[in-house]
């Protein structure tokens, strides 16, 4: 919409500007520059990005074809030999990498639908009238979380989840609830990384939220606000709608963002205990690693990133309809 | 009436909620890099408790602990700096050129986030600078980076807490003692029996505090950059 506009408003300038600068006018329509422009602007990051991003993905898809561990001495010895699909069979036919998986989609929707619940409160609060300096502080806030070294937020929450030491068993108590061994059980280990992880990222969705809220124009908002005393109809009927795009990009973002998640857990749990939190890229990181078994580890990666793709896929269609 | 009052009681009890989760974590990590082993061992935990700055003195004595700090700071702001050399001219052709393939390269750039202030630059300024003769890189260097200095900023912060944060790809590819990078550091205080819970709580707030006070100082535009890199 706003960029027709613009682009509509370039053309009718090139057309004075075009005689000035000689050499862009060849073309019909041409919007003033040349031809080859944005390509000089663009070359240095994309050039950039071709490096740290496509080498490693070849040379990961490369390794993916061979036997490929680098503590047998064997494979070393044979030249890291191409064994076709047969570390992909491997993968696609290890229980342990479809539990971790599956774990990472129960992870995805336990933590998301909170952090979208919590997030339109928390926008709904912040965008209401009333106590600005509260409501300020309160926003700024919120980058405190965003801002903290996802590492750090697992030695954190080691610390409050701690059995015998840990604040998260204390306020329990005070509200009645028996302490437990948080990180020392399956269910508790799983609730207590979601914890810190919903801790770190409903601000995220929050402001989000928030900044869609505030795209509703004022004028319309009072009108309604007037019309209705329900904050539950002027949630549905205006304010929705313009929390749309938002809710996209959450879902977008986060999905990539936990099919990445490891820095916290691996700092937190390590995977455990057993495998109850061994979302999928702890245990990639683990094969690749500790197991130094490359082939296998890139094979996984490898599917991982055709997932992340198809997933990213789906949204942009959906999101583009939605910015159009 | 009655309801008016309550419900702005309630609002101030949520916002007072709300601040109260989003800083807690990080309070009880400050606090805890405060306390002596006794206090920190305490069961149930304290609250009150006479503070001490013994566990900086020892990572500051830890050589592991300052060298990681620099390292960080040597990878942030070369990483930084890189970004932004790369990104902000990448950007500009996204926000003002149309071209083929354009929607693909899109959605690969984090300089996403530069784009919109770009954008609202009135593109008339591009025009009448052209009439005078300016080449594409004067208007590029002389119009749109002094004007887009707020998003680039942003996006420079975003650049530098990025990097400054990142543990993976640190853990996996340094080896070397001498090299590895502050969340590194304080991950690997996290083995053997008894953990020294105030010097990893010191290490952690001293790796979380140059990022957090960088990004309170600028949080009006953090949102702004934020939300426009995530909804555009």
């Amino acid at each position: 919409m706003t960029s027709s506009a613009t682009r509509s408003q370039d053309d009718r300038i090139t057309a004075t500007a075009g005689q000035t600068t000689a050499g862009n006018t060849k073309r019909r329509h041409h919007p003033g520059y040349g031809r080859w422009t944005p390509f000089w602007f663009l070359a240095p990051a994309v050039i950039a990005l071709l490096m740290i991003g496509i080498y490693p993905t070849l040379f990961a898809l490369a390794t993916s074809f061979r036997r490929y561990n680098i503590t047998r001495r064997a494979d070393l010895l044979d030249g890291y030999p191409f064994v076709g699909l047969n570390n992909y069979i491997g993968v696609l036919t290890d229980q342990t990498f479809w539990d971790s998986l599956l774990l990472t989609g129960r992870f995805y929707l336990m933590v998301v639908p909170i952090q979208i619940l919590l997030g339109i409160c928390i926008a709904l609060m912040l965008h209401r009238p009333g106590f600005g300096m509260l409501r300020a502080i309160t926003r700024v806030s919120l980058v405190v979380p965003l801002a903290t070294t996802y590492a750090v937020v697992g030695l954190v929450g080691r610390l409050i989840f701690n059995r015998d030491f840990g604040v998260a068993n204390q306020m329990l108590g005070w509200l009645g609830i028996a302490s437990s061994d948080w990180l020392g059980n399956p269910t508790g280990a799983f609730i207590a990384v979601a914890v810190m992880d919903i801790w770190q990222w409903t601000p995220f969705v929050a402001l989000i939220f928030l900044a869609g809220l505030s795209m509703v124009p004022v004028d319309i908002e009072e009108a309604a606000r007037l019309e209705t005393k329900s904050h539950w109809a002027l949630l549905r009927h205006v304010q929705l709608p313009y929390l749309l795009p938002g809710l996209t990009a959450v879902l977008i973002l986060r999905s990539a963002d936990i099919l990445k998640l490891f820095d916290m857990v691996f700092v937190m749990t390590r995977g455990g205990p057993g495998s109850a939190t061994d979302l999928v890229s702890v245990y990639v990181q683990r094969v690749g690693f500790k197991v130094f078994d490359l082939g296998v580890a890139s094979a996984q990666a490898i599917l991982l990133l055709i997932l992340t793709i198809l997933l990213s896929r789906l949204y942009i269609r959906v999101f583009y309809r939605e910015i159009d | 009436m009655g309801g008016r009052s309550v419900g702005r009681a309630l609002h101030a009890l949520g916002l007072l909620l709300v601040l109260g989760f989003a800083v807690f974590p990080s309070y009880w990590m400050v606090t805890s890099s405060l306390k002596e082993q006794t206090d920190l061992l305490a069961s149930p935990p304290v609250w009150f408790f006479r503070p001490t700055l013994a566990n900086y003195l020892d990572i500051f004595a830890d050589q592991r602990v300052t060298t990681a700090v620099l390292n960080s700071m040597i990878v942030s702001t070369a990483t930084t700096v890189l970004a932004v050399l790369l990104g902000t001219p990448a950007a500009y052709a996204l926000a003002r050129f149309e071209f083929r393939g354009k929607k693909d390269l899109w959605f690969w750039f984090i300089s996403n986030r530069m784009i919109s202030p770009i954008r609202s630059i009135p593109p008339d300024l591009e025009q009448s600078a052209r009439l005078e003769g300016a080449n594409q890189f004067d208007i590029f260097w002389r119009i749109y980076l002094p004007l887009g200095a707020p998003g680039v900023a942003v996006s420079a912060i975003f650049a530098f807490i990025f990097s400054w944060n990142e543990l993976l790809y640190a853990l996996v590819l340094i080896t070397s003692q001498g090299l590895k990078t502050a969340p590194v550091v304080a991950t690997n205080f996290m083995s053997g029996y008894e953990l020294p819970w105030g010097k990893i709580m010191a290490t952690g707030t001293i790796i979380v505090l140059p990022v957090t006070v960088f990004a309170l100082v600028v949080s009006r535009h953090m949102v702004r950059g934020l939300t426009m890199g995530a909804t555009k």
